[in-house]
C-alpha cells in the first residue's frame, strides 16, 4: 500500500509538471495539442485502464 | 469485451507458481457517460460476465456485476497558453447488484454485497512531438472503501461454505497509474497503460456449519499491470481500441492476461 502511495505521488508530480499542455477530455476541437495553428485535432478512443477510458479493469472492484 | 485468464500465481513474496485449473472469464463492460454540464458528467459501467474453469463447471449463466455510478467534475480546465493541464475528480458508489451470498455455484460469486465508495483524481495533458505527432498523458489515482457490511450465508464470494452465517466486508483498495497515447496520425493511436493495484484483504466474521466461530482477514494483494493497445477512430465520434492487459509483478494475486476490444462512440 505504501509503495502504491509513493507511486501515485510520483505520477501526480510528473503529471502536473508545467511543461504539459492541458486539454479537454474528449475529441472536441479542444483536443489534441490545442495549438491554434494545428488544423487536425487528434482523435482518441481512450486507453484500456484509465478511469475515463474505454474499459474497466478487474470488473466489480475497479473503475 | 474482455477475456481474462490467470497464467500463474504470485505468492506473498512475489514468486511465481503455476496455477491449475485456471478461472477463465469473459466480461462485457458498457461505459455510459452523460454530460450534465461542460465540466460535470455522470457515468455508470454495468458489466455482464460468464466464467468457467476446467473440470470445475461454470457460472450458472450470464452474471450481472456490481453497478458503479460516478460523478466526474473537471475542476481545473485546461489553459494551454499557461500550460495548465485538465484535472478532474470522480466520486461515486458501487451498488451491490452482483450475486455474493447463498450461491448455487462458487463461480457465481462476482459481487461484494456492499455499497462501495469510489473516488479518483485524474490529470490529462498533451504534448506535440516532432513531426506533429500528438502525445496524450493521463495520470490517475483511485480509492475504494466499503460503506456497508454484507450479510453472508452459505457459499459466498468471500469463500465461505455451506452452513456459514455471518458478515463480510472487502478491504480498502485503489489503483494509481498513467497512460500514454501516441498519435501516429489523426486516426491511428498507439496506447499504453501502466498501473499499480493494491487491496487490503476482506474481513469475514461469523459461524461455520458446525457452529464454530470464524473471524479472519484475507491477505492483502498487489499487482503491477501493463496494457498496450491500438486505437482507430474513423471520426471524432466513433472509434475502436484493441489491446491486452497483463500483470507482470505483484503478490498474492494471479498473473492475469486479458485481451480486450472496445467500441467508443459520442452522441
Amino acid at each position: 500500500m505504501r509503495s502504491g502511495h509513493t507511486f501515485l505521488a510520483l505520477l501526480l508530480l510528473i503529471g502536473s509538471l508545467g511543461v504539459a499542455r492541458g486539454e479537454d477530455t474528449g475529441n472536441s476541437l479542444a483536443s489534441g495539442s490545442q495549438v491554434p495553428d494545428v488544423p487536425k485535432p487528434q482523435w482518441y478512443t481512450g486507453s484500456l485502464v484509465s478511469p475515463s477510458g474505454a474499459l474497466s479493469q478487474k470488473g466489480v472492484l475497479a473503475w | 469485451m474482455m477475456y481474462s485468464q490467470p497464467t500463474g500465481y504470485l505468492d506473498a513474496l512475489g514468486n511465481s507458481h503455476p496455477l491449475h485449473p485456471r478461472q477463465q472469464t469473459v466480461t462485457s463492460f458498457t461505459l455510459y457517460k452523460y454530460s450534465i454540464l461542460d465540466t460535470l458528467s455522470v457515468q455508470t459501467t454495468p458489466s455482464i460476465s460468464y466464467g468457467w474453469k476446467r473440470h470445475n463447471g461454470s457460472t450458472s449463466g450470464l452474471k450481472l456485476g456490481d453497478l458503479p455510478i460516478d460523478l466526474m467534475w473537471r475542476f481545473l480546465n485546461a489553459r494551454p497558453e499557461r500550460y495548465i493541464p485538465a484535472l478532474s475528480l470522480f466520486a461515486g458508489v458501487s451498488m451491490p447488484t452482483g450475486d455474493y451470498s447463498r450461491l448455487g455455484r462458487t463461480q457465481d460469486g462476482i459481487g461484494t454485497g456492499t455499497y462501495v465508495f469510489r473516488a479518483a483524481l485524474t490529470e490529462q495533458s498533451t504534448y506535440t512531438l516532432p513531426g506533429q505527432h500528438e502525445l496524450r498523458l493521463r495520470v490517475w489515482g483511485t480509492f475504494r472503501r466499503a460503506l456497508t457490511t454484507a450479510r453472508l450465508r452459505d457459499v459466498t464470494s468471500y469463500g465461505t461454505d455451506t452452513g456459514f452465517r455471518g458478515k463480510g466486508q472487502p478491504g480498502m483498495s485503489g489503483q494509481s497509474g498513467f497512460s500514454l497515447e501516441y498519435g501516429v496520425n489523426q486516426k491511428w493511436v498507439l496506447a499504453m497503460d501502466l498501473a499499480r493495484d493494491w487491496a487490503n484483504g476482506a474481513r469475514v466474521r461469523g459461524y461455520d456449519g458446525k457452529g464454530k466461530s470464524v473471524d479472519f482477514t484475507r491477505a492483502s494483494t498487489g499487482d503491477w499491470l501493463i496494457a498496450p493497445a491500438i486505437e482507430y477512430s474513423w471520426s471524432p465520434r466513433f472509434g475502436v481500441i484493441a489491446g491486452v492487459s497483463a500483470y507482470f509483478a505483484g503478490h498474492n494475486t494471479g498473473t492475469v492476461i486479458s485481451p480486450q476490444i472496445a467500441f467508443n462512440s459520442v452522441f
